[in-house]
């Protein structure tokens, strides 16, 4: 039955969850810690109806039938359009004269089964949200560091459906909000157009369409992203067009695994967003390995990736060609397809110069939130001879390769 | 608080004016049985006339503004059936068959809310009101449905499908000294013959029965409230005057299996460990009247009995082995009911049964095997039994807990059986105290 390998797939602590157990069931592994039920920080918005429902069940797991259906009225009149919330209400309604032991098991089985899984895996996602949230002493291990003009990061946990909104603020990040995600039918890693998947990187957020101009069902409006990247054209991803965007009226949220590759947030969700967001700034980051580690490990993180940097911008400072193409993979390839000979000689700057000075400055480092080990740094290289003064934008990809981190793949912005 | 007075008066008047007609018309239960006879023979126009008739005399009596609701029901005047329910339940707080009725009108043009909620009343003014909690079931049912079709975008249908809300024709007089399981309730329910004091006559089957006065009811407090509860908890049952524990709302749990509500009332009753009765050296101290019911051991009955055992409160059996091929007719009974097996259900009934509500012997069969089939799962179990035998004529009284997915319900209930050629077969059955 599909509620069983559904169960197996989300590990939601069994739509026990719906029953009783919902707020406690097991969340992924890849959170360090957790810390149970932290009020979700301050924010000025109309009641959450993720909230709402988590509240939903809290009630009913202290057998508040009453207060449960309360509850769940309100929850479908402020959002006529949640389906999950309808659902809920159904099986409520229910509960007053037999008992339910899964989310909407009285729906006649043959006349809607695959949305009646969606909505389970809605649930259960939804429900995973509170739980997992990480603790306040957490940070995302993907945010290494961000440039001090860069006010906020998204990060796309596509293994949770989640998307965390960061601030960043007096160098340090604070987590804002949360919100539930949908990603591609077919999950992560998209490689070529129409896969049906959400591609896995560091992106970021490159415009900004108001809802009026689009079609419905991109809801009220679109962020777009950069993909492809550089990373993603070296390594011949195909596709185009992923967007941030809300949903059609009909619906308040999607099914998890429901988009050609678009990352899927409510129109209210959608909305923050577009409010928070700074175009061509802000970085968002998905991946299936989002991490959240303590600040030791943020700042040993930090303090490779930054000596990595610093170990390359000597080598151009000292001229040393040899060592500074040990510091290139030999799979390096750019966009324009130069080899690491062609794209260092295209570098040169002022190459009979005796002395040059380099420097780095505003830099960003993030780690992209998958199994691969891959960081991207963003600097401002200066270089100064004389009085001749060169300074550009800088983009680094860095992969482990055995025990050693290589640049993969550079350009300049 | 001269309010709340000058309202209590009101009520008082009208049920003396009510009582008032009906000493002072012999003629009344003809009226109401000539309107009964013209609408089950389909001529509802003329029910309607004659009723408009009585009630140009009698203008407050609810018996027969009930059975003009019931009309206008019938002929699908809607608005009109609710504007007489709805006063209805304005003048008679109590009755809760006007609000059942309202809630069956308002489900049918699919105004849920309002059907459940006068459905609850109903229950409120009732809470062993076995057709409310049915077809609030049904109502909770429905709007689950439209909640899961919101869901599943099923797309709205458009006309509110047909509702298996059930209709009462007729006042159960459920407030008072009559009891009547009205049509739903999944136990056959002959008339119960008001007063203990002639057991074997046979209740006049009345179509209608006239409201009881509430000195009726409040003289008999535990026919008020039956045995009987409900596992859902959204209402919490109104207890009148009962020092009995009062069935705790249990709050469905969402689990597989159904919680057992707590046993309800049935006071001071030692539990006695298994139904079948074993030899009790008993001093009998008189005679047991055999048709009497057996009352259990009170602990302020004055008799003398030598041990406060357990036992105690098994009755006093003249034959044991009579008595316990009663209960065993009675287990075979409650097994055939949960088997579902109808033919065999049916056999445990004596030809000289007398169906409930006046209906022929058929048709009552038809309406049970209706009932019984196709029910999904049901269970019914007897506990508690208590057995006289006199002769041939035997009595027991049980607690019966009935579940089917969709209802679970405590309920007492008393079988009454004859012995016909060697055999024992039910000739009368009747739920409530």
């Amino acid at each position: 039955m599909s509620h069983l390998s559904f169960m197996q797939r989300w590990r939601a602590g069994g739509l026990a969850g719906l029953v009783l157990l919902g707020l406690l069931g097991g969340g992924g592994a890849s959170y360090a810690a957790k810390k149970p039920q932290k009020p979700r920080a301050a924010a000025v918005r109309k009641v959450n109806p993720e909230e709402l429902l988590a509240d939903i069940y809290r009630e009913l797991a202290e057998n508040n039938l009453r207060a449960a259906q309360e509850k769940a009225d309100a929850l479908v009149e402020a959002y006529p359009t949640f389906r999950l919330g309808h659902l809920v209400r159904g099986d409520l309604l229910l509960m007053h004269t037999r008992p339910v032991a899964q989310l909407g098991a009285a729906v006649p089985p043959g006349i809607a089964d695959a949305k009646l899984a969606d909505l389970r895996r809605e649930a259960a996602v939804r429900l995973q949200a509170e739980p997992a949230r990480p603790a306040d002493t957490l940070l995302p291990r993907a945010l290494l560091q961000m440039r001090k003009d860069q006010k906020h990061a998204l990060i796309v946990d596509a293994k949770h459906s989640r998307l965390y909104l960061y601030e960043n603020r007096g160098d340090q990040i604070h987590l804002v909000s949360d919100f539930y995600v949908s990603q591609g039918k077919l999950g992560v890693n998209k490689s070529r157009e129409g896969d049906m998947r959400t591609p896995i990187g560091v992106y970021y957020i490159v415009g900004r369409l108001p809802g009026i101009k689009l079609p419905d069902m991109y809801g009220k409006g679109a962020l777009p992203l950069d993909y492809p990247n550089d990373w993603d054209k070296v390594n011949g991803r195909g596709g185009s067009g992923i967007w941030v965007h809300g949903t059609p009226p009909e619906t308040f949220s999607r099914p998890p695994l429901s988009t050609d590759g678009c990352v899927v947030v409510s129109n209210d969700d959608l909305f923050t967003l577009t409010r928070t967001v700074e175009i061509g700034k802000t970085p968002i980051l998905i991946g299936d390995q989002v991490e959240f580690v303590s600040k030791e490990v943020m700042a040993r993180d930090l303090k490779l990736a930054s000596s990595l940097v610093e170990g390359w911008r000597r080598d151009v400072e000292n001229r040393d060609d040899a060592s500074l193409r040990a510091h290139y993979s030999k799979r390096f390839k750019t966009v324009t397809d130069d080899d690491i000979d062609s794209w260092l000689a295209k570098q040169q700057f002022l190459p009979g110069a005796k002395k040059i000075s380099v420097m780095v400055t505003d830099p960003s480092f993030f780690r992209e939130p998958s199994h691969e080990d891959v960081i991207v740094s963003n600097f401002t290289q200066e270089i100064v001879v004389g009085k001749w003064r060169h300074a550009v934008r800088k983009k680094q990809y860095w992969v482990k390769e055995g025990q050693q981190w290589k640049i993969i793949a550079e350009s300049n912005v | 608080m001269k309010k709340k007075t000058a309202q209590t008066m009101r009520l008082v008047l009208i049920t003396a004016a009510t009582i008032a007609t009906l000493l002072a018309m012999p003629a009344y239960a003809d009226e109401m049985a000539d309107v009964s006879k013209l609408l089950k023979a389909g001529k509802a126009n003329e029910a309607l006339i004659k009723t408009n008739e009585y009630l140009a005399k009698h203008p407050g009596d609810p018996q027969m503004r009930f059975l003009k609701g019931v009309i206008l029901t019938e002929q699908n005047k809607s608005d009109e059936a609710i504007a007489v329910f709805t006063k209805l339940t304005e003048d008679y707080k109590d009755l809760p068959e006007p609000y059942n009725n309202l809630a069956v009108l308002y489900a049918a043009s699919g105004q849920y809310e309002k059907a459940r909620i006068a459905l609850e009343k109903a229950i409120r003014t009732n809470p062993s009101y076995m057709t409310a909690y049915e077809n609030l079931g049904d109502v909770y049912g429905k709007m689950a449905s439209q909640a899961y079709d919101k869901a599943l975008a099923l797309g709205a249908t458009g006309a509110p499908t047909k509702s298996k809300l059930t209709l009462l024709r007729t006042f159960s007089a459920s407030t008072g000294s009559k009891v009547v399981v009205p049509e739903v309730a999944p136990a056959p329910a002959p008339v119960v013959a008001a007063a203990p004091a002639r057991p074997g006559a046979p209740a006049p089957v009345a179509l209608i029965s006239p409201l009881p006065s509430p000195d009726v009811a409040k003289s008999q407090p535990p026919q008020r409230i039956p045995a009987l509860s409900v596992t859902p908890p959204a209402v919490q049952p109104k207890v009148a005057a009962a020092p009995a524990p009062v069935p705790a709302p249990v709050a469905a749990k969402p689990l597989p299996t159904p919680a057992p509500a707590p046993a309800p009332l049935v006071v001071a009753k030692a539990e006695p460990a298994k139904p079948v009765p074993t030899p009790v050296p008993a001093p009998v101290a008189k005679q047991p009247e055999p048709v009497k019911p057996v009352v259990a051991a009170a602990p302020a009955k004055p008799e003398p009995k030598p041990e406060p055992k357990p036992e105690a409160a098994k009755p006093v059996v003249k034959d044991n082995l009579e008595s316990d091929a009663v209960l065993a007719q009675v287990h075979g009974w409650a097994k055939a009911w949960a088997a579902q097996n109808v033919d065999s259900y049916l056999g445990y009934y004596a030809n000289e049964f007398e169906p409930p509500k006046g209906l022929s012997r058929k048709a009552w069969a038809d309406e049970r095997r209706a009932r019984i089939e196709g029910k999904g799962h049901i269970r019914v179990e007897v506990s508690n039994p208590e057995v006289t035998v006199s002769g041939n004529t035997a009595k027991v009284s049980f607690h019966q807990t009935y579940v089917s997915d969709r209802l679970t319900a405590r309920s007492r209930k008393t079988l009454v059986l004859v012995k016909n050629g060697g055999k024992w077969q039910i000739k009368q059955e009747s739920s409530g105290s």
